[in-house]
């Protein structure tokens, strides 16, 4: 897809969401808005930003940094930061590459969690500023939290724990964490408000 | 082979896990209530002279309802039930239609109970409720909604519940949609029949599971009874939240330290389908609107108890109504998209086929688990639309966005019965703006 493709279907994306927003259509306004707004930047920070790549290479070193002061030699391809090279150590088995993609990144969650909350309805904008930015921060950390469990498990038990660890393990520490950042920035806000727009029509 | 097995795990298994955690742990519950309903006590056949039998007050709340009125009542005099020990109470709020007319065609003829009218000049359930529970004296009381039909045994089999175990402070019946009248056409029949089976799993597995742990959430607004003293511990129904049979559940919790709140299948109440897709969305938004509401108005009921097995845990409630549906929504979205991101189109399509036989065989594991213990009638229809459950997901895929949408539209919107739904609203926008740009065209050419 050619950037003036890529403008025009953001175009199309906007107007509708307006459309949607201007006549007071919150459903279709928050999927419409949510969904394209991922889906763009998943998009864009795939091919036509380094985002991904950003992402990917900060999170290799920040791993590559924390799983050192677990005693884990790690080393990361000066080439293609996404790539880390664990040391296994207990059968001897040498060297693992683990690659960071789309997936690992936090790129498809990070952009996930932006649609959800930029256009949540009911905000003013610095509430929704502040959640954004937690939401991306605490995206990160638990995305940093399952590498690591899937890197020093690997280090540990070696090669053979690799699905446990990334498919079962690691996909359910970061659910958990997914879990705990959406209550925290929109279950609860949700609560909140309703019970102080219900107490205020119950007191006038 | 075991390489092979592990890598296509570890490339599947990073989609489907969660969905087959969470909802394959949410049929296991299910299954776990169905055991319980299978194996729990039965309550007692009631004995002794029919005469000693305990008052039942039966409350019908009624707002235009002369189409629906006379099969109710008519329902209630077919009952088992001694009839005098039954008081029917009829509470209209300001009908406008001749529903006065069809409680006196019903009250004039033949029969050893009481039926009272009573006439309210204000709308509103709750209130409506209230005064009926004011105005009667049974040891019981029980609220049904005036376009429902009892079984023949229902007061009987609650009552029975209820003289069997003297720690049940209220009960809700078993609610039962009836078949779609055949010449209402194909969407009709489909959105009857899935609700019938939806309602027999929430019913006898849903809340069995929830009478067990005693966690059940929502009374039926259908049909619901209460021992009199537990109900005069509450404020009784109040209007804040557009779901008061929620709200007076949490508040019997809320009143009295040891309520036992269950569910008594086999009371049954008939239902009439939902006529349209839209009729159904206004519903499950006022349901979801009431939920969190209720939610929100017990805050002392939302952190402590998550882990807790027994008792109410509206945290954990909410995650999965409310939290979950967020990521869910925009993920059902993305993911047949991440074609274009590098996926293979046979990796994302058999993954969505997976997960969509993976949720038609828990549809079909629960109709079958439910079969051998529901009635003959039941069962014959389970037989007749075997082929329903392959359609259930695509059923639950539709109630899910209706609830994000009652979640999304309590924080823009005040509460209201009737809600439009998106597609109309749409049209009726889309009208408008054409109109506008018509409008200003027509400015313009002056």
């Amino acid at each position: 897809m050619n950037i003036a493709l890529f403008g025009i279907l953001c175009l199309l994306w906007a107007g509708a969401t307006f459309f949607f927003y201007h006549y007071r259509l919150w459903f279709l306004f928050y999927v419409v808005g949510a969904v394209g707004s991922a889906l763009l930047i998943i998009y864009g920070g795939h091919a036509l930003i380094p985002l991904e790549r950003w992402l990917e290479t900060s999170s290799a070193y920040s791993v590559h940094g924390i799983a050192a002061l677990f005693g884990v030699q790690t080393r990361i391809f000066q080439e293609a930061p996404g790539s880390i090279l664990v040391l296994v150590i207990p059968q001897g088995q040498g060297w693992t590459m683990l690659e960071i993609g789309i997936e690992c990144s936090g790129l498809l969650e990070g952009a996930v969690l932006f649609g959800l909350l930029a256009f949540f309805p009911g905000w003013t904008a610095g509430p929704r500023i502040g959640r954004i930015f937690f939401g991306f921060l605490a995206t990160f950390f638990g995305n940093l939290v399952r590498l690591l469990f899937i890197v020093l498990t690997l280090a540990y038990l070696g090669k053979d724990t690799l699905f446990l660890s990334h498919t079962v393990i690691g996909r359910i520490i970061f659910f958990l964490f997914v879990v705990i950042i959406f209550w925290t920035l929109i279950t609860r806000p949700t609560l909140q408000q309703i019970r102080a727009d219900l107490l205020k029509d119950k007191t006038g | 082979m075991l390489t092979h097995f592990v890598s296509f795990w570890v490339y599947w298994g990073i989609w489907l896990i969660i969905p087959f955690l969470i909802d394959g742990v949410a049929a296991l519950a299910l299954f776990f209530g169905l055991v319980y309903a299978m194996f729990r006590k039965k309550a007692a056949a009631i004995h002794g002279d029919q005469a000693h039998w305990p008052r039942v007050s039966i409350i019908i709340p009624v707002a235009n309802g002369e189409k629906s009125l006379g099969q109710c009542l008519q329902s209630i005099r077919q009952q088992t039930y001694p009839a005098r020990q039954l008081e029917v109470v009829v509470v209209d709020n300001a009908s406008t239609d001749d529903t006065v007319g069809v409680f006196q065609h019903e009250q004039a003829k033949l029969w050893d109970g009481q039926m009272h009218w009573i006439s309210i000049p204000f709308r509103g359930k709750p209130g409506a409720l209230n005064t009926g529970i004011h105005m009667t004296t049974g040891h019981y009381v029980i609220n049904i909604d005036a376009d429902v039909a009892l079984s023949a045994n229902a007061i009987e089999a609650m009552v029975a519940a209820f003289e069997s175990d003297p720690s049940i402070s209220a009960a809700t019946g078993g609610v039962e949609v009836l078949p779609a009248a055949p010449e209402d056409g194909l969407l009709p029949y489909l959105i009857a029949e899935c609700e019938f089976q939806e309602y027999l799993s929430a019913f006898w597995m849903g809340r069995q599971y929830q009478t067990m742990t005693n966690s059940l959430f929502t009374l039926a607004g259908a049909f619901s009874a209460f021992r009199r003293e537990a109900l005069l511990h509450t404020f009784l129904y109040d209007g804040t939240t557009v779901s008061e049979d929620t709200k007076l559940t949490l508040d019997i919790y809320k009143h009295i330290k040891a309520a036992r709140i269950v569910c008594v299948p086999e009371a049954i109440v008939y239902l009439e389908p939902t006529p349209s897709l839209s009729s159904l969305y206004a519903q499950r938004v006022r349901w979801q609107r009431g939920q969190l509401e209720v939610a929100a108005l017990n805050p002392e009921r939302i952190r402590p108890n998550f882990f807790q097995m027994r008792g109410l845990s509206l945290s954990r409630l909410l995650m999965i109504d409310h939290t979950l549906l967020f990521p869910r929504l925009v993920w059902m979205f993305l993911f047949p998209l991440m074609v274009f991101f590098g996926y293979p189109f046979a990796l994302v399509f058999n993954a969505l086929v997976l997960m969509y036989i993976f949720y038609a065989g828990i549809n079909y594991f629960t109709t079958a688990t439910t079969f051998p213990i529901v009635g003959k009638d039941e069962r014959k229809r389970l037989l007749k639309s075997w082929w329903i459950p392959i359609l259930m997901p695509a059923y639950r895929f539709l109630i899910f966005l209706f609830r994000v949408a009652g979640s999304i539209i309590p924080l823009k919107e005040p509460a209201a019965w009737r809600v439009k739904d998106p597609i109309l609203e749409t049209r009726l926008a889309w009208g408008q703006l054409v109109a506008r740009i018509r409008q200003l065209w027509g400015r313009l050419r002056r």
